[in-house]
Order: C-alpha cells, then sequence, then structure tokens
C-alpha cells in the first residue's frame, strides 16, 4: 500500500495531522497501535489550559497555551466544557506566590484576573474557607476522546485511511530514505507492508522506539503522572492551587466525575503505568485542603499517564511543556519527523507545525485551515424525540457533528432506547452505532467510544449488556469480559478502600452469577 | 452528599411501587433522580420530567444497603428546581389554596366546632384533610380524646402545616407556614396529630416532638379489651401508611396492631404487601392523579384478595387517595376504634 504520508500514533497529536494534511489534501494513512487516545491522550487530566500554570516557569508553553485555548473553543466547541478556572491561595503559602504569578501572566498574554474570596465561593461554594485569594483564569475542561475521534472522523471524510488496533513493526531504509514501513494488524495474521513518501512520528512516549526502528534515536525522558476520578462533580469549574506546580493542585470537572491530579515522577518504561494507592491518597489529601468535601467523596478509580517530555537539562516539573518537532533529515534520514512534548491543549498547534513540515517535503499543498474550521462542522441543537433531553445533551457534548446519526439509531429501536449505562446515561443504541464500524475490537473500544462505564460503578452494570451489543456483531464474549475486567482492575486497585471496596465487592458477586470468576487482576 | 455511598444494587427500583407499577420509562425510579442524575452538574432541569411523581413512600431507602435517604435528596432536588412558574396545574392549586386560605385544599362548607378548650395538656393539631376534606376524621379524633378523658384542644388559628409545600420544594412558603402555626402552639405539653405526613413535618421543622394519635393512645392511655364494645365479629385488612411506618417508625405498626387485638369480635388478616405504599404522599395526588389512581388500585386490589370486610389506614391521605377508586371499604383507624371505644 502506497501513501503521501504515513502518521504513526493515534493520540491527538496524531489524529490532528491526519486532519490538517488530509484537509491539505494529502493521501494520509494514519495507525494506531491500540485504540485512539489510548496514549497520554486518553489518560490526561482534560484540562483546556488557560496557559496560567505555566506562566511563572514556562513561558513558552503559557504563551501557546493561551493562545490554542481561544482556537480550540472555536473549533471544538461540543466536547469543550467552557467552565473557566480560578487559582486559590490557601493559607499564607501563596503570599509570595501571587505577584510573581499575576506578572508571568500578564507577560504570557495569559488572562488572570485577581477576584475576591466571596466571588470565589459564589462560584464554587465547596471551596475551602480558609482561601486567601482567588485569580479567575480562563481554563476549560476538553474531552480527550471525543477530540481525538472526531479528528479522525473528519481525516476519514476527507479521505483518510485510519486504523487502530494496527502497529509498526519495523521499518526498511534503502540510504537515507524509509522505503516499507511494517505493521501488524490485530484484525489479520499476515504481517502488511505501507510504502509512504513521509513517515510522522507522533507517538508521543514511544517516539524513541519508532525512531531507532530507522535507526534514530531521540532522547526523551518518559514522566508518569497519576491521576484519580472522584464520583460527582464537586466543582464547577477548574480549581487550581496557587504555588509552584506541584502534586495535586488541579481538580477537574469531567462530565460527572471530579478529576483530581496529577503527581510526577520518572519511570523506566512508557508501557503499563498505573497509579498507586499512595499516589491517590497524596492526591485527596492534597486536593481537600482546597475543596474538604473531596475528602469525603468517593474515589472510583485512578489512572496514570506517561508525558514524553524532550529530555533537556532540567528535571521533572522543570522541564519545559512546549513542543519539539524535529526534521530527521539532520540525522540522515529524509523523510521522517518526529514530534514529541507539547500538551493536549496545543495538539492542534502541533499537528499544524508537523503538517507544514510535511506539505514543505511533498511539495506545497496550501496553508493549515485547522484553527478556522470547526471539527466536523457545526453541530446544531438538535430535538430528538423519544430520548429524554439528559441523555440527548449528553449526546451532543460527546459526538459532535455525528450526534444526529447516534440518536436516529437509538430512536429507531426499543432496544436501541434502553439504557445500557446509567451512571453515564448511555443508551444501548449509542454503543450499537460503534459496534458496526470496524474501529471496535472490545469492550473497552466501545467503552471508550460511549462513555459507557466510566462511572461509579465502573462498568459493573453495563459490562454485560456491553457485551450482548458486541455479540450480536461477532466474536466470543467470555475472553473479551475476562481481559476488559483485568484492565480495569489496575485502575480499580488504588482505590479499594471505603465505598469502592463495597462496589467491587457486589461486583464479584454479580459476575459470579454469570459463571464470571472474577477476583481482580493476578494474585487476588 | 450521602448519595456518593450508591453501589447500584438496583434495589431502590425494584422496590419503588412507582416503578413498579408505572415502569421505569415512566418514573426513572429513586436511584436515578437522586443519584445518577444530579452527578452531571447544577443543572438538574433535565430531572423535571419525573421527579414529581416519587411519592415519598421512602421504601427505597429501607431497602438501600447503604442506607443513602434518597427520597431526602429527593426532596433536596425539588427545593433547588423549584419554579413557580412550571409548577404541574394540580401542585398550582396547592400553592393557590395556601395563599388564599392557609390551607393545602379549599375549605369545604362548615368546618366543625372546635373543642372547648383552646389550651390544655394536650394538643390537637388536626391537619388539612381531617378537618376540610373527611371533617369523620376530625370528630372522630375529638371524641376519641373526649372518651378517653384528655384535657385537650385545638390551638387556635392554625394552618397548614406545611408538609405539602416540603413536597413541592416550594420551601419559602412553608417557612411562614411554620411561623405562623409556632404563634399558636404556646401553652401544650403534648402534640397529637391526625396525619404521620404532619407529625413528621411538625418533628422536622417545628422542634416539637409531636405523637401519631396512635402512639399517643397506646403509650399515653393504655386501652384494653375493656374500653372496647363487641366489633360484631368483621375481618379487617390493615395499610400502613409510609409516613407512618417509615418515617414515624416500626413501633407504630407494633402499636396498630396491639390496639386491635385489644377489640373483642375482630380479626385482623393478612393483607399482602401491607407496607406498599398507596399513591397518597408526595404530592403525586394533586401532580399526576393518574399514578396515585394506579397505586391505590393496587393496594385495593391486595384488599379485595385478603378476605376483608374492611380496610383500616391511620392516615388521612391514604384514605382519600384509596377512596379514589370507588371502594367504600375503607377507614380511617381511629375513626373506626373511636366507634366501638366504651
Ligand atoms: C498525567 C498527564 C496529565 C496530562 N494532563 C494534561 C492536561 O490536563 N491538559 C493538557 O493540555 N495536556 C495534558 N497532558 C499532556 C497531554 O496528555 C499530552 O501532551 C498529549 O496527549 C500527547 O498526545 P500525543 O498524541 O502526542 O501522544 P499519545 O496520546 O501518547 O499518542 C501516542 C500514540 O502512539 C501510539 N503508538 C505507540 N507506539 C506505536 C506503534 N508502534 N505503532 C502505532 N502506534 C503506536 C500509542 O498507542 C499512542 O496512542 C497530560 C499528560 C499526562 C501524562
Ligand atoms: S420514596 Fe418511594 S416513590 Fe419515591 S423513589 Fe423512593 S420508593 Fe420510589
Ligand atoms: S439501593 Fe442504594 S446502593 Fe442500591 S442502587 Fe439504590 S441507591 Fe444505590
Amino acid at each position: 500500500m502506497r501513501c503521501e504520508a504515513l502518521v504513526i500514533g493515534g493520540g491527538a497529536t496524531g489524529a490532528g495531522i491526519a486532519r490538517d494534511l488530509s484537509m491539505r489534501g494529502v493521501e494520509v494513512i494514519l495507525l494506531e497501535r491500540g485504540d485512539f487516545s489510548a496514549g497520554a491522550t486518553g489518560r490526561s487530566h482534560g484540562m483546556l489550559h488557560s496557559g496560567a500554570r505555566y506562566a511563572v516557569k514556562d513561558p513558552d508553553s503559557a504563551r501557546e497555551c493561551a493562545i490554542e485555548n481561544e482556537v480550540l473553543k472555536r473549533i471544538a466547541p461540543f466536547c469543550i466544557e467552557d467552565t473557566g478556572g480560578i487559582f486559590l491561595g490557601i493559607d499564607d503559602s501563596y503570599a509570595s506566590y501571587l505577584d510573581t504569578f499575576m506578572k508571568g501572566c500578564s507577560n504570557t498574554g495569559v488572562k488572570a484576573e485577581e477576584i475576591t474570596v466571596r466571588e470565589a465561593m459564589e462560584r464554587e461554594p465547596l471551596i475551602s474557607p480558609s482561601t486567601r485569594v482567588a485569580v479567575s483564569v480562563l481554563d476549560a475542561y476538553i474531552d480527550p476522546f471525543f477530540l481525538t475521534q472526531a479528528n479522525v472522523a473528519e481525516a476519514r471524510a476527507m479521505g483518510a485511511e485510519v486504523r487502530n488496533h494496527c502497529e509498526v513493526a519495523g521499518m526498511d531504509l534503502w540510504e537515507d530514505t524509509v522505503m516499507e514501513v511494517r505493521i501488524r494488524d490485530r484484525r489479520s495474521t499476515s504481517l502488511n507492508v505501507i510504502k509512504p513518501e513521509m513517515v510522522v512520528n507522533a507517538t508521543g512516549a514511544w517516539s524513541s522506539r519508532i525512531a531507532s526502528m530507522a535507526g534514530l534515536e531521540i532522547p526523551i525522558r518518559v514522566d508518569k503522572g497519576s491521576l484519580v476520578i472522584m464520583d460527582g462533580r464537586k466543582v464547577n469549574g477548574l480549581v487550581n492551587r496557587l504555588r509552584l506546580p506541584s502534586d495535586g493542585d488541579i481538580i477537574v470537572p469531567s462530565h460527572s466525575s471530579s478529576i483530581v491530579g496529577t503527581t510526577c515522577d520518572e519511570v523506566p518504561s512508557p508501557d503499563d503505568c498505573v497509579a498507586t494507592i499512595d499516589e491517590v491518597k497524596l492526591l485527596i489529601h492534597q486536593a481537600a485542603e482546597m475543596v474538604p468535601s473531596i475528602g469525603e467523596a468517593r474515589a472510583v478509580r485512578a489512572y496514570a499517564g506517561i508525558r514524553p517530555l524532550p529530555a533537556e537539562a532540567d528535571e521533572g516539573r522543570d522541564i519545559s511543556r512546549t513542543f519539539k518537532l524535529i526534521d530527521h533529515s539532520q540525522d540522515g534520514v529524509v523523510n521522517m519527523v518526529s514530534i514529541i512534548g507539547g500538551k493536549l491543549t496545543t495538539y492542534r498547534l502541533m499537528a499544524e507545525k508537523a503538517s507544514d513540515l510535511v506539505i514543505e517535503k511533498l511539495g506545497n499543498r496550501g496553508k493549515c485551515r485547522t484553527a478556522s474550521q470547526e471539527i466536523g462542522g457545526e453541530c446544531s441543537d438538535h430535538e430528538f424525540d423519544l430520548i429524554s433531553d439528559l441523555q440527548a445533551g449528553r449526546m451532543a457534548a460527546k459526538y459532535g457533528a455525528a450526534c444526529r446519526d447516534i440518536a436516529v439509531m437509538c430512536s429507531r429501536t426499543l432496544r436501541g432506547r434502553e439504557l445500557l449505562c446509567s451512571c453515564e446515561q448511555v443508551l444501548r443504541g449509542e454503543a450499537e452505532y460503534f459496534a458496526q464500524t470496524e474501529d471496535v475490537l472490545n469492550i473497552a473500544d466501545l467503552l471508550r467510544r460511549t462513555r459507557a462505564g466510566m462511572g461509579y460503578c465502573q462498568s459493573g452494570m453495563c459490562v454485560t449488556r456491553s457485551l450482548s451489543v458486541l455479540e450480536e456483531s461477532g466474536g466470543d464474549p467470555l475472553p473479551l469480559v475476562q481481559d476488559f475486567l483485568e484492565e480495569r482492575w489496575k485502575g480499580i486497585q488504588p482505590v479499594l478502600f471505603d465505598t469502592q471496596l463495597r462496589q467491587e465487592l457486589l461486583k464479584v458477586q454479580l459476575f459470579k452469577s454469570l459463571s464470571l470468576e472474577w477476583k481482580g487482576g493476578e494474585g487476588h | 452528599m450521602t448519595t456518593d455511598r450508591c453501589i447500584k444494587c438496583g434495589g431502590c427500583e425494584q422496590s419503588c411501587p412507582v416503578v413498579c407499577i408505572e415502569g421505569i420509562q415512566s418514573f426513572s425510579g429513586p436511584r436515578t433522580l437522586a443519584v445518577d442524575g444530579p452527578r452531571f452538574s447544577a443543572e438538574i432541569d433535565h430531572l423535571r420530567d419525573h421527579i414529581m411523581k416519587c411519592t415519598t413512600c421512602w421504601k427505597c431507602e429501607e431497602v438501600c444497603p447503604s442506607r443513602i435517604d434518597l427520597p431526602q435528596a429527593i426532596l433536596e432536588i425539588r427545593k433547588l428546581m423549584f419554579d413557580p412558574l412550571k409548577m404541574l396545574p394540580g401542585h398550582r392549586r396547592i400553592v393557590e389554596n395556601v395563599d388564599r386560605f392557609r390551607m393545602s385544599i379549599e375549605p369545604e362548607g362548615e368546618a366543625p366546632p372546635a373543642p372547648a378548650g383552646e389550651k390544655g395538656e394536650v394538643m390537637y393539631f388536626p391537619g388539612c384533610i381531617s378537618r376540610e376534606r373527611i371533617p369523620s376524621i376530625y370528630r372522630g379524633t375529638v371524641s376519641t380524646l373526649e372518651k378517653v378523658g384528655a384535657d385537650f384542644g385545638v390551638p387556635k388559628g392554625w394552618v397548614c402545616c406545611g408538609a405539602p409545600l416540603e413536597k413541592l420544594g416550594d420551601r419559602d412558603r412553608m417557612d411562614s407556614l411554620v411561623e405562623d402555626n409556632l404563634r399558636t402552639f404556646d401553652g401544650f405539653e403534648t402534640i397529637i396529630t391526625s396525619c404521620p405526613g404532619c407529625t413528621t413535618q411538625l418533628f422536622n421543622h417545628y422542634g416539637v416532638e409531636p405523637l401519631h394519635t396512635i402512639e399517643y393512645l397506646y403509650e399515653s392511655v393504655g386501652l384494653n379489651r375493656l374500653s372496647f364494645r363487641h366489633a360484631g365479629d368483621i375481618k379487617v385488612a390493615f395499610h400502613q401508611p409510609c409516613h407512618l411506618s417509615r418515617t414515624i417508625g416500626r413501633h407504630s405498626m407494633d402499636y396498630a396492631l396491639a390496639l386491635l387485638q385489644e377489640v373483642p369480635g375482630l380479626e385482623v388478616l393478612e393483607l399482602e404487601n401491607a407496607d406498599m405504599c398507596c399513591g397518597g404522599g408526595g404530592g403525586v395526588v394533586a401532580g399526576y392523579p393518574d399514578v396515585a389512581l394506579d397505586l391505590a388500585k393496587e393496594k385495593m386490589s391486595s384488599f379485595s384478595d385478603s378476605g376483608a370486610d374492611l380496610l383500616l389506614a391511620p392516615c388521612p391521605f391514604c384514605v382519600l387517595n384509596l377512596e379514589r377508586v370507588g371502594n367504600s371499604s375503607v377507614k380511617e383507624f381511629v375513626t373506626f376504634l373511636e366507634a366501638l371505644l366504651e
């Protein structure tokens, strides 16, 4: 198979590049090893940065975030909740930092405005009474899964060939050029080969591995960040700690939950990264200093992601969060570029810069249009008969332009309107819609696309229903559940206390009644 | 919020009478309304379709393994959602009646005269329904108190206790009623009520510890076999009103049965699902009369199966709603006892 540009990595960056290049008429193939957003993208905090977090120590990132914050609100409104954010100075630790912070913001073009504690309390009734100062910023929530899906959908609509569960396994070079890229598709046993004119390495934390296939080296530092999902929305907008960036500084309202993060630790490998119970307790403890009720809330799952930080001299949190675009012709491979680092917030900008470089090499095809064109076209407010307002609203916020088709699918039959997941108010028809597509091979794929199973029972009830949806489109059910549950277990293990422990015990009994012997992961 | 503790066992939904009778499409049930729905945001308007169908029977709380007070959470949401412009017609009538008459219902004809004293040892708080809609309850209770020789009176100028307004979420109006009533409560030692809704309301919002008439009769009067005449060999079934059996407490059910056992010539027959809601509470009769009627029919059909001659219910709301089915065998408990008291 030939193509002009082969993009490797289906995170936000890769999907953004596929969209950008396709919009400029380039023939693109995008390959993702697992599912879209299964890497850092889906494991991020979902924060559309205003830039304020970086204003003091990382001014370049702050500037980029401030600009892209506005751009994304314009082009991806459906998956953004423009909640605003605040920074809180608790007790006296803020005193010397406030001035530095405000100066940093104004130097980097980040909009920040000090508000009274009273105003802050009105916006966020649950914040700590020891709040001393509050600064209002333009942070927002962005759903990384739906953002990536929408980029993929549009790239496809423009003619790109996009495949998940398709891993790049090796490369063959002839002198200074990558001639063939070998791929392993989970759907078939044979190894396929792609002959690309250009290769774009957008594999984030795994980019040095891809580079090494072409005999190249990219020094990156893999840095683990852990987060914990608390049930229910404890905050209306993003709540940040006013201090030098540290652990447990941020609470993000996400759909029906609040996500507390993050930690920051160097780890040896980007694979198999999980959060620990100590990290969970630390995060909750820190966040409860800003919003005390977080301390009593229920932790439903924890997860960890890997930040691919371009390795420079600095350490951990001090490494710049701006991105790095590498043209490998400087190291002797003429048709490969790598893009690493950056933020979810700046994914579009990263995609633009990478695409510009590719276009430069392929021969000019026009300018980037991604900053002005809404992804998937406008998503008008639809009135869906037969579907409750709550469910229709949820669909519009998840699927953007695709929600019309999905709602139709749900409305068509009585079964389609059945609730698949009540935590997240997902209808069976939504899952049926995705189960038909080539992209969905397992339960996790289905849940990632619909948010089913993301609520507090952590797919105790919807897993069997999802399975029955998958069964209808073929496939052996039991191993699918077992695999899924084992993967889930990694995220549940660190939060096995209080109510979530009771929840898991109920699930064990429930699964038993379905002849599913599930005792958690290995060793439990 | 304690709703956080839900483990999704589904118990509350399975035991909710409205879900059972109306179906989950029509009433999405306690968990969706109190736990799942509100998690999304402060914007809870999307719950409006269903939330007023809860009868506040408190069955869901009873079965919840995490002891989540789901009905209370539902009432809190009703409070947050209260919008005078979006009220159901039946609920608007209640509010208008309160504004015009300080009663939840429009007074019908001449109210029975208040008994002699306006002060005394015992204060009898009749409540809107007993006084205005089924005055036999009022008369029966007054007569009972006279027969047992209680020193009692009815507070002058009492108004609706405010319970119906709490159910609608209209807390401001409710508070104004509480204020009016409290002014009339001085000078009494014990407070008794006919209506479990009033009892609960007085307990929760007035800072007093009222008794339902049944509690009073059992605990303070001490009736025995000699107190009653022969009932004439009749069979009765006993309906357990939600706000008495669950909100006030199981002990009230034991008291009621113990009192019935003292009556010679009376047989109490088993009533299937005796503690299932009759549909009379939570403002459902006014808001969704059809739903309330469906539940009442279910109750009356259990009654028919029981083979009893009479169905006794110690709650004016239950009597009112059960009578809507058109079967004349429903009797208010205390009124029934009064007729047999020597
Ligand atoms: C804990 C944490 C929290 C964060 N929070 C935020 C935040 O709140 N806001 C924000 O703006 N940014 C945040 N970030 C940063 C942000 O998540 C990342 O910068 C961004 O998602 C990177 O996207 P990407 O597409 O470059 O990488 P990834 O999403 O990691 O994508 C790389 C993809 O390449 C695939 N791949 C790897 N090897 C192969 C192969 N051989 N063949 C095919 N595919 C392959 C992987 O499976 C993966 O899906 C956070 C990061 C972390 C770790
Ligand atoms: S209080 Fe009764 S009617 Fe209301 S939700 Fe609970 S069980 Fe159902
Ligand atoms: S009974 Fe309690 S724990 Fe069970 S689903 Fe209902 S609210 Fe949740």
